[in-house]
Order: C-alpha cells, then structure tokens, then sequence
C-alpha cells in the first residue's frame, strides 16, 4: 500500500492538528470504507423501508438475503483474494504489467465461471419454495459480487485506495436509490435494487481498470494459476481467514435455539447478528490508526532496513533500522489498542441510548459490549497479519488463521451450551487467543529480523 | 580423466595451484622430488581454485605417484540445507579464543590446542559444522561482535559475506582431511590453503607434516591483495584514513597469516630456500628450532652438455624464462628492452614460459611492446624445453617483484648463461655468492632494483657488450651451480627428513 | 451485406427469446420447473445475443475467442440484461478514455541520511613528515607503510618520485606496496593510452582523428608528467606525445593547447629554442600569457638567461598567479619601493 503511505505522509508532513486529523479520517474512509459503506447502506435501506415494504419481514428477508451473499462469495473468493494479491504485486514490482490485465481477464472469467455454477447449482437444490425471480437475483447477485471482490483486489494492488471508496460510494448511492425506488416491489425490489447498485459498482470498477491498463495485443493470459504464482500458503489463508471471521456467525444461524428460519434456506440469528454488525461500524478509528501507523512509519523503516541490508548500511543502522521496525510496530498496536479501547468505552457509556435511538431492544446490550471488543481485537489482527504478510511469513499467516478457525469453532460452540450470557464471548475469545499468538510470534520474528535476513535466506 | 587411486601410500603430498597442473619453478621441484624419491609411493592432492583456471595436466606422472585427487575451492559447493539452529556456546567459545589467538599471538599461545579441540567438531552436524557456521544464532552473534569490534568499513552485508566465502574453503578442507587414504607423513609445499589441510591432518592422524615454503605465502597473497581490484571499499570521504588500506584487505591477509599460523604450529619440519625466507617464517610465528634451510638443486650434468652447443661469443640474445604474471614483472624487462635495442640494434629478448595464467597481462604486455615499437625485438615464444632453448641464449633476465630461489636461474648457470635479476628473494645469493667462499667464485651476473628498466638494460648492455666480462660471469655462474647447487645436495637433505618423518610409526 | 442481415435477425430473435424468459419471472412462480425453463430460455437468449454480438466486436478482442466469448456468456447470462448493458458500456470505455502511466507517478526522492554509526576512524597520523618517515628504516615496518599508503591521496607528480625511491627499500613489503602503487598508475595511463590508438585506428573523419591525437599527446605526456617513465623511455613517452601533437596539429594548427603542450614536450626534450616559439606561438594564437609565462620563464633559467627571466616575472600580475609562483616571484623581482638593481645585475652575469 505504498502509494497511500505516500499520501498520508504529505498530509503528516503539514505538521498541524488540522493534517493530522486529514490523515486519519483519510485513512479511516479509505480502510474501512467499503465494510462500513455496505453495512450502513443495508441497515439505511431497512431503516427507510420500514412502514413502506410489507410485510416487515420482507427486510428482514432482504437483509439476511444480502448478509448471505457477501458471506458465500467472500468465502469463496477467499481462495484467490490474498494469492492473487501477490501475484500482482510481485507482477508489479517485476515490471510485467502487461501481463496483469489479461490475468485479471482470466481470473473474472474464473470467478463468474465458477460462482455461477456454484450458484446456480444452491438456487435449484436449496431454494426450493422461494419465487423464481428471488432466485435469479440471488444467482446475479452472487455472481456480481465475487467479481467485485476480485476488482477491489485488482484495484488494491493497483494503489487505486481512493478510486474504490469512490466507486463503493457511487454503488452504493445507486443501491440505496434504486431500493427506494423499487421497494414498492416488496422483497424482490429491494434486492433488484441491490443487484442493479452493484452492477454500477462493478462496471465502475472495470471501466477504471481499463482507464488505467491499455488493452494490449493479449486480451487473456493464465500466468496466476502456473505453479508458484500464487503460493499455497496464500490461497489457503485468504480461505481460512475470510471462513473463520464467519463461522462464528454461521455457528449461531445453524443452531436450532438462536436462530430461525428467515427464507428458503437461509437462517438467521437476530440476538447475535444486529450487535456484531453494529458493532463493525467501530472499527472504524481503529482502521483509520493502524492504516496511518503501518503504511507511513512501519513502511518507512521497512524499507529503510531492507535497503540498507542490501545497500551495504552498516551493522548499527541496520539494527536500528530494526529496532525502528520494532517501535513503529509496537506503537501502532498500542495505539489501535487505545482508541480501540476508547471506542469500547463510548460504546459503553452511549450504548444504550444508541440502541434506544435505533429502535432495537436493549436486551442486545451485553453481547453488543463483547462483539465491540471483539472487532477492536479483529483490527489488531489484521495489523499483525498484514506485518507478516510484508515481512513475507506466510506460514504463520496459515497458523494463526486456523487457529482463529479452530478456536472460533470450539469457544462459539462453548458458548452456545453454556448458555446465553456467554453469546459472544466464543469469538471474542478466539480472536484474542490467535491476537496473542500473533503477537508472541511477532515478538520473536522481529527479534530474529536480521539473523533470518542474513543467515537463513 | 583418470586419475590413480590408492588404498594407502607414503607421503602425502599437499599441493596448492601448483603441480601437475600449472608449470613453472614449484611444479618443476614436486616432479623433482618425487622422481628423486622412486622408492617412496606419494599419494597426491591437488587444491585448485575452480577446473576453468587450469587446463589439462602439465605433467606426465610419475610411476610412484598411487593415488591423485583434485579439489577446487572456488567450485559453487552444494551447501547444507538452510535450518535454523542455536548453535554451541562452549564451541563457539573455543572458536572466539581461536580467534584471539590470531590476533594477538603474543598473549594467546594455546591457539593450537584450541584448533585440536574444534577440529572433531568441524562436520556437518558437529558444534563446528558448516550448517552451524553458515546458520546458528550463535555464529550470526559472532560476526555481528567481530564487525561491531573492528570493521572500519560501513558495509555490513559486504562483511558479512566476505566473512562467509572467505571461510566456507575451510570447511571443504576439513571434508578433503576426513575422506584422505592413510598414509606415513605429510609434506605440503606451501602455508595457505594446502598448509591448514595439512595441519587439519597432522591434528587428525598424528602423522609428521613436513613444510616446504619456495615463497612466503602469506606475503604473495599479500600483494596480491594490495593490487586485487576485486576487494570492495564502501568508506566515504569522511570514514577514509588515507593511511588504512580497506579492511576487506586487511581481513584477507589476517586470513592467510591465521592459515599460515595454523600450518607452522602443527608443521614438524619447515624448509626454506635460503636463510631470508627462513628468517621470515620466524618472524611470521615459525618455531625456529624446526626450521631449515635446502636451497634448491639442479641436474647438472644434463645442463652442462649444453654448453658446448652455443656459438664462440655470446649470441645477443636476451631471454626472461617465466609464466607471464604480473608478479614477474614482464613490462620492466620489456622498458629495458627498449634502451637495450636504441644502443644495439640486434638484441632481441625473448619471453619464454605459459601465457594461459593471465590472460589480461599477456595482453598488456603485448600492448607495451607494440606501443614501444619492439615488434621486431621482442618475441613471446610460449612454454620451451630449456634443452633447446637455453644455448641460443645469451643472458638470463628476471625482473620479478617476487622470488625464491629460482631453478631457471640455476638452470642457466649450469648451461654457462649468465643473468642480470633484480634484487629479490634469493637472486643477490646465486649471482653474486652467500659466504665468504661462494662470493669468492665471482660475481654470475648483475643484481639491480626492482622496476628499474633503466639498470636492467645498462647491468644487461655491460654484459652482453663486453665479452671478456661475460666469460667472467659464465664461469662463475657454472662454478657457483656445481658447487653449491646440485641436485644431489638436495635430494640427500630431503632423504635425511623423509627418513626421520616415516620412521616415526616404527 | 447478407451476414449483417443474418445477425440482426439473429439478435432480434434472441431479444425476443429474453422478453419471453422475463415474462416468466413476472409470473412470480416458486416452481423449479418455471425456473429451468426460464434458464434455458434466457441460456438460449445470452447464446444467440453473445453470438451476434460477436459480430460487432473489434476485432482485437475477439482473440482468443473461447475464453472471450465464455466471459462474455457469463456476464450476460448471470447478469440478465444487465450484464449486456455493461458489455457495451465498457467496450465503450476501454475503446475510447484512456488514463496512461499513472501507475509510474513521479515520486519524490528522499534525502539521503548521513549515518555517523560507525567506529570512529582512528587517525594514526603523528609528527614528521611523510618523506622523513620513509626515508628512516629505523621506524617499524608496518608504520612506513602506513605513511606509503597515505601517497596514494598525494598528486602523482609529487608522490610518484618518492614511491619510486622506496623501490630499493630494504623491506620486501615497502618495496611491493610501492610498486604496487606505481604500476596501478602507469597500468591505467597505458590502458587509456591503448583505448585511444584503437579509437585512432578507427577514426572516421578528422574530427575523430584530432580527438584521438590529441588524447594521446596528452596521456603521453601525463607518462613523463607524473613521473611514470624514467630514462630513455621517458624520452620515448615525449617523443610519442610529440608525434601526436603534430598529428594533431596537421588537422588544427592554431590548437593553443597543443600548441602549448608541444612547447612544453620540446621544453623537456631540451629543445629551448624551439619551446620558447613554440609557447609564443600559442600566445599568439589566444594563449593568456599567464599560463605561458612560467614555463617561458623557465626556458629562460634553463638558458641561464637570468635578465629575462626578471623581466618575464615582473609581468605576472598578481592576481593570476599560484601561491607557488608567488614566492619565485617575490624572490626575482624588486617590490617597486625597494630598488635593488644589484641582484638582476648579479644574475645577469
């Protein structure tokens, strides 16, 4: 992400409060922009559907409807986000970018080959009893949405962070209007909106890869599925991470007690998933901390280390380089603890009234205290993720996934036979044991910097 | 090729870019002496730098030679697998106090003893491994001390990679003394890398280890390393004393001198040419109770019988018999040529010996000629049987920087040519005499300063163009060989120490 | 003409297939069999519309055209209308606005950082000079050598003849060391000196020729300047470097700087007479006088003609003149309040 670090530096480098504040919200829309923009606009869609679409079920259909499809092509576009990442990247740096056009070519038509199949084959044996045009929707959106994963990748590694916030916001303007519009048609409307939105969104993002790559002679190339282009390790924790942020979830949809059926097949659990959707919309300033901290310090002493390992630094900078490394590491959790805890504690004092203001029961209350805590740990965990990814430890990316997984699994499953109060907790839990593991391997990685750099390469 | 194997042999002979490989005075001696000896079985290793640097075998062997094994060093050695490990701190101690000795000989003198006890260690494996040198925590620790205590040059990826290829070779050795055939005694005829491998085995068998030096290594390695263009320097203006020469230098020249410190420690004989050199191994950490002096011999009578093919008076006809190498210093005598041909036309000087060492020199040198204008004069005849060659010759030249106890020079002389040299190793010793007696027999020539073409050319102008003086030096020159230098004096020198070494396991 | 015909009747026909399929979704029917007969429809309808399509596409994306035509069939088919409306929509895009290089942004360059981490250089220099310590072979070894390596940072026309005195040291390694020294620098003038005679040889037009020629005047003459050739190959050096510099000269004869570089050849060939046109050659022809007087002047002393060279001095002007100059001039030439005629009158003699 270094064209963003080169940004949020010039907007640091004005040295006021004012800039610094630029910086951070900056920083924020752009990290969590896309997350935080989906989760407002299906909330904003229900909110301004209420005492218009009936039954009120229909939203509630709607919504679950939708949570659904970002789960699935999440999931299965969780094999390819991180590898093909890395294939860009690595495409990039190489300076082979002509190849990286026909790539994510090959790749849109993998994604819509496959999640086309994939879809079509849940609409026809698991959709039974649901209407024909509900089911096409579903398939479309489906489809459109893996192919936008794909894009945001796509346009991720291009450095295009601001271009895709634009885009999500222009989707979702799109979604939001066309839902008002069509929401007279009852369920199926407000879906057809959401499809329609997200087609625009897509569009915008293919036209501007294509603003950006010129179409040369090769319309398609298959580099990223030759061995070693993607790395297994990479495809395996894309998977992993995006199944074990949602088995959780899953757990709580697919048991009997806490869930119920919504449509079709598709089951949801209303104690557990209002406050954990709410409680995404607070990472927000833990985002926009750690995109400042990691992209403009971290990057910084990064790449002051490693060019001064291969530029002939002396011993001392180069250790110091590592010890920057270090601190700046150090500081940026520290700091994503801190206002992650701030944001816990006016949850706290404010949660109440917030869900007053919102309409939703109040019983919601403690399990909205453990989800609030529980995202502030998930950013934690994309922070030290994300170091291991540029310090290139991918196996320990595939460890601490499946431990999230494991555990995840394990402690919801825990918390459901202990019994209510405990709801929550289970994730809250795994995300701090695998947090903790990160953290301790981190420690020792950090410490090893140079010793791995020189003697294990 | 095939190579002779053997389940057991004599002497081990430890021999570094040298024979059977590359002709010249060294290569020349190894054959003499295993022909000398055709009683013994020698067993052969040959340490190389890499196949491309060598043709085929200079040599036809002879029939005592049982068993040959050559080794490069520079050859991309298949290293053991990248594992992290911690490594031994007692070894890495031992390995820290070896150090200590290296560098501070004084203080320090059981650095002996601490090689002894590294030395079962050094296998992959080992507390002393290549994996654990190249891997373990403990040696990242190490080479982050030493440069932390003395690098002066800013460059730590430089050092630490100097330091690493500098001693992976070690390892290899280690390997060469582990899988080498039993033998009686060892005889290396250098210090350097063939120096710790006979160390390495000394340690490891117990058998003597005899040390012949014709130069001194570590100071040839040291100019080489004063003029290698190969050797990094990353100071900038600010870090650069002028009176420090780049600490890669230094750190290679601190190698070769902890190689031949090893080498002297474990040595049970040390031969030098003549007493400088001896005197020079001393100060260098020899003991000087086990060190001696055999000058080199040669075959007399085979010269002698050239003598009487050369023409009544001396042909003009200069000749310089060596590899063209920059330590020979072939551009001097090539100046000298220039003055010698303003003031006799005629002369021509003659470049015999191998040009496949150094390709870019040869080439320099033919450069000069041509930019001299000595086309005519100057002739680069290759490698030549001195048989046929030497009585077309009418004196000798050697303008190296660096010599020991030349055989071409004695060769000469014992074909009745005399030789103008410069002022280096043993030359000032066989032109002009050692003891009072040996100067009595008269002056074989002229002794001049080294890069000096304008001495060489008037010592060789006064020779050549005064034939009463060249007669002089002629038999001076074959007088001086038949007396001093012959190759039964040698050979009986050398029976004496093979005797002693082989009979130590009776 | 036909073929256009073909594929409008095609399209039309898969329009008519597609608004066929949709009208069963307007049915509002659950029933699976309603949802296979509106996917084969619409199948039917994305086939013949990818189809006909096809027909309009440039022709730069019709290669390779199973992977085309199988994107192109999934986005129409999983995204019914839609998708087609985005086919067209995009096409339009990449045929036409185009945002080039703005992957490659100018980036701003940091400043490089000064580290000042590293062992203090120790500076081993003491008193005495660098040519009384290599003269005493009493000092220790390895501090002469020191003081030779510090040589190197000295200009090679004031260290050359002191390396060259050290070549008879006693000590084998001063003398190798010193050597060392002197050969890298002649090395590198004789390599320069090969690269310009191939240059020469090569040389196409005068132009070429004149550079070649005089490189080679120059770097002869750099030989004998820095004290790298003694004897007669010194006179041999001068007398390459004179040959060039006519050969020069032949191409550009009013060249001041060979002009002054060949008097100051003859000057060293002891040709005083001709060094001295020579230099006023070349003042004629725009030398400043400054840069030829000193060396007129020294003709001059050389000829013992003592007068002139007072004469010649008292026109430098002092703000042209080196440091070094100065005090020769300081020695020959009365300040104006000082009159003492008895010293020029002495050397005039």
């Amino acid at each position: 992400m270094a064209g963003i670090g080169f940004e949020l530096r010039k907007l640091l480098e004005k040295e006021s409060y004012f800039g610094l504040f630029q910086a951070y919200a900056y920083a924020g829309i752009i990290s969590s922009g896309p997350w935080v923009l989906s989760i407002i606009g299906i909330l904003f869609i229900g909110f301004l559907s209420l005492g218009v679409v009936y039954p009120q079920l229909a939203i509630v259909q709607f919504q679950v409807s939708v949570t659904y499809l970002i789960m699935s092509s999440l999931i299965l576009t969780g094999f390819i986000q991180l590898g093909f990442t890395r294939f860009i990247a690595d495409s990039l740096f190489s300076i082979k970018e002509k190849i990286v056009l026909p790539n994510f070519a090959s790749v849109m038509l993998l994604v819509t080959g496959i999640s086309g199949l994939v879809g079509m084959s849940a609409i026809y044996l698991f959709f039974q009893g649901t209407s024909v045009t509900y089911r096409m929707l579903m398939l479309s959106g489906f489809v459109i949405l893996s192919a936008i994963w794909v894009a945001t990748i796509f346009l991720s590694g291009m450095k295009q962070y601001k271009e895709i916030v634009l885009m999500f916001a222009l989707g979702y303007t799109v979604t939001v209007l066309g839902a008002l519009l069509l929401r007279t048609e009852g369920m199926e409307g407000l879906l057809l909106g959401f499809v329609i939105g997200h087609l625009v969104l897509l569009l915008g993002m293919v036209a501007l890869i294509l603003r950006v790559f010129p179409l040369l002679d090769q319309t398609f190339a298959f580099d990223f599925l030759r061995p070693g282009a993607m790395y297994s390790s990479l495809i395996w924790s894309g998977f992993l991470y995006n199944f074990a942020v949602w088995a959780d979830k899953l757990i709580f949809w697919f048991y009997p007690d806490t869930s119920q059926a919504i449509i079709g097949p598709l089951r949801a659990s209303l104690i557990y998933d209002f406050p954990i959707f709410l409680a995404y919309l607070a990472i927000i300033p833990g985002m926009a901390v750690f995109l400042v901290r990691i992209e403009t310090d971290f990057v910084e002493y990064y790449d002051k280390f490693y060019e001064a390992v291969r530029e002939g630094g002396s011993l001392d900078h180069i250790m110091n380089m590592r010890d920057n490394i270090l601190f700046t590491v150090r500081q940026g959790l520290f700091e994503i603890f801190k206002i992650q805890a701030i944001a816990v504690l006016l949850v706290f004092v404010l949660g109440e009234k917030l869900l007053t203001w919102l309409g939703i029961s109040t019983l919601y209350l403690p399990l909205l205290y453990v989800d609030v805590v529980a995202a502030g740990l998930q950013v934690v965990l994309l922070g030290v993720l994300n170091i291991f990814f540029y310090l290139d430890k991918r196996h320990i990316v595939v460890f601490l996934c499946t431990i999230l997984l494991v555990s995840n699994v394990a402690l919801t499953s825990l918390s459901l036979y202990l019994g209510a109060s405990f709801y929550g907790y289970g994730f809250a839990l795994s995300l701090l044991i695998t947090v903790l593991a990160g953290m301790q391997m981190l420690s020792r990685k950090l410490d090893l910097l140079e010793y791995e750099t020189f003697m294990l390469q | 090729m095939n190579f002779p194997r053997a389940e057991s042999a004599d002497i081990g002979l430890l021999l570094e870019g040298t024979f059977p490989y590359v002709s010249g005075g060294v290569s020349s001696w190894v054959n003499q002496i295993i022909r000398g000896f055709p009683h013994y079985k020698f067993a052969l290793v040959f340490i190389g730098s890499q196949p491309e640097d060598y043709g085929d075998i200079k040599y036809a062997l002879p029939d005592n030679v049982v068993h040959l094994e050559v080794h490069y060093l520079n050859n991309k050695q298949e290293m053991p697998p990248v594992r992290p490990r911690k490594g031994d701190t007692k070894v890495f101690a031992d390995v820290r106090h070896m150090h200590e000795c290296f560098r501070f000989p004084a203080t320090h003198k059981d650095g002996l003893e601490t090689f002894r006890k590294l030395i079962p260690e050094m296998h992959e494996g080992g507390g002393a491994g290549l994996d654990t040198f190249l891997y373990s925590e403990e040696s990242w620790a190490f080479v982050k001390e030493k440069y932390q205590q003395h690098c002066s040059d800013p460059s730590f990826v430089d050092y630490f990679w100097t330091v690493r290829s500098m001693h992976t070779p070690v390892w290899m050795l280690a390997e060469i003394a582990r899988n080498f055939i039993p033998v009686r005694a060892f005889h290396t005829v250098s210090t350097g890398y063939a120096g710790l491998l006979g160390a390495l085995l000394k340690e490891r068998t117990g058998c003597p280890l005899i040390l012949s030096e014709h130069g001194i290594y570590t100071k040839e390695r040291k100019i080489d390393l004063f003029q290698a263009q190969w050797v990094r320097d990353n100071r900038n203006v600010f870090q650069r004393d002028p009176t420090e020469i780049s600490y890669f230098r230094q750190l290679w020249i601190r190698f070769f001198q902890a190689l031949g410190t090893r080498c002297y420690d474990s040595s049970d004989h040390i031969v030098a040419l003549f007493e400088a050199n001896r005197l020079r191994q001393v100060e260098d950490g020899a003991p000087a109770e086990r060190t001696c002096n055999i000058p080199n011999g040669v075959n007399v009578p085979r010269f002698a019988a050239l003598r009487a093919l050369r023409p009544a008076s001396p042909p003009p006809v200069l000749c310089l018999i060596g590899r063209v190498v920059p330590i020979k210093d072939i551009k001097t005598y090539i100046r000298a040529m220039r003055t010698i041909v303003n003031r006799m036309p005629q002369a021509e000087g003659w470049i015999a010996g191998p040009e496949d060492e150094d390709p870019d020199y040869v080439a320099e040198c033919r450069d000069l000629v041509d930019g001299l204008g000595l086309n005519d004069n100057v002739k680069f005849l290759g490698f030549q049987q001195m048989t046929e060659l030497l009585p077309k010759v009418g004196l000798g030249v050697l303008s190296s920087i660096s010599e020991g106890l030349p055989l071409v020079i004695l060769e000469g002389f014992a074909a009745g040519v005399p030789a103008v040299s410069t002022d280096v190793g043993s030359c000032r010793q066989l032109i002009y005499g050692l003891d009072e007696a040996d100067r009595a027999l008269g002056a074989a020539g002229c002794i001049v300063g080294i890069a000096d073409p304008q001495a060489l050319a008037e010592a060789a102008l006064e020779l050549l163009g005064d034939e009463a003086a060249w007669r002089a030096a002629s038999e001076a020159g074959i007088k001086r060989v038949e007396t001093y230098y012959t190759q039964e004096r040698m050979f009986d020198s050398y029976r004496a120490i093979y005797e002693e070494a082989l009979s130590w396991q009776a | 003409m036909i073929k256009a015909l073909l594929v409008t009747l095609v399209l039309i026909f898969a329009l008519v297939l597609e608004i066929s399929a949709l009208t069963l979704l307007w049915l509002g029917s659950t029933q699976d069999q309603v949802l296979l007969d509106f996917l084969m429809q619409h199948a039917a309808a994305s086939v013949l519309l990818v189809g006909g399509g096809w027909y309009f596409m440039p022709k730069k994306f019709r290669h390779p055209r199973w992977p085309m035509l199988l994107l192109l069939f999934n986005v129409v088919f999983f995204m019914p209308v839609l998708g087609g409306i985005g086919i067209f929509v995009a096409g339009w895009i990449a045929g036409y606005r185009r945002r080039d290089k703005i992957l490659h942004p100018f980036s701003k360059l940091v400043l490089p950082e000064f580290v000042l981490s590293l062992r203090e250089p120790e500076m081993k220099f003491s008193q005495g000079e660098i040519k009384s310590r290599l003269a005493h072979a009493s000092i220790p070894t390895a501090r002469r050598l020191q003081s030779l390596l510090a040589l190197q940072g000295i200009p090679a026309r004031v260290s050359s003849p002191l390396l060259q005195g050290m070549l008879g040291d006693s000590a084998d390694d001063i003398r190798l060391v010193a050597y060392g020294l002197l050969d890298s620098r002649e090395k590198k003038i004789t390599a320069q000196i090969h690269r310009e005679l191939i240059n020469l040889k090569g040389a196409a037009g005068k132009e070429m020729q004149l550079i070649a020629d005089k490189q080679l005047a120059e770097l002869y003459w750099e030989l004998v300047y820095a004290g790298l050739a003694q004897g007669d190959l010194r006179i041999h050096s001068l007398n390459q470097a004179m040959t060039y510099a006519d050969a020069a000269l032949q191409i550009a004869e009013r060249d001041t700087g060979m002009l002054f570089l060949k008097g100051r050849i003859l000057h060293q060939l002891k040709k005083h007479e001709a060094a001295h046109q020579m230099l006023r050659l070349a003042m004629e022809y725009g030398l400043p006088e400054f840069r030829a007087l000193p060396y007129i002047v020294e003709i001059a002393f050389d000829q013992g003609d003592y007068a002139a060279v007072q004469r010649k001095l008292a026109r430098l002007s002092t703000s042209q003149i080196t440091p070094m100059m100065k005090n020769s001039i300081n020695f020959w030439v009365p300040k104006p309040e000082e009159s003492l005629p008895t010293l020029s009158k002495e050397y005039a003699i």
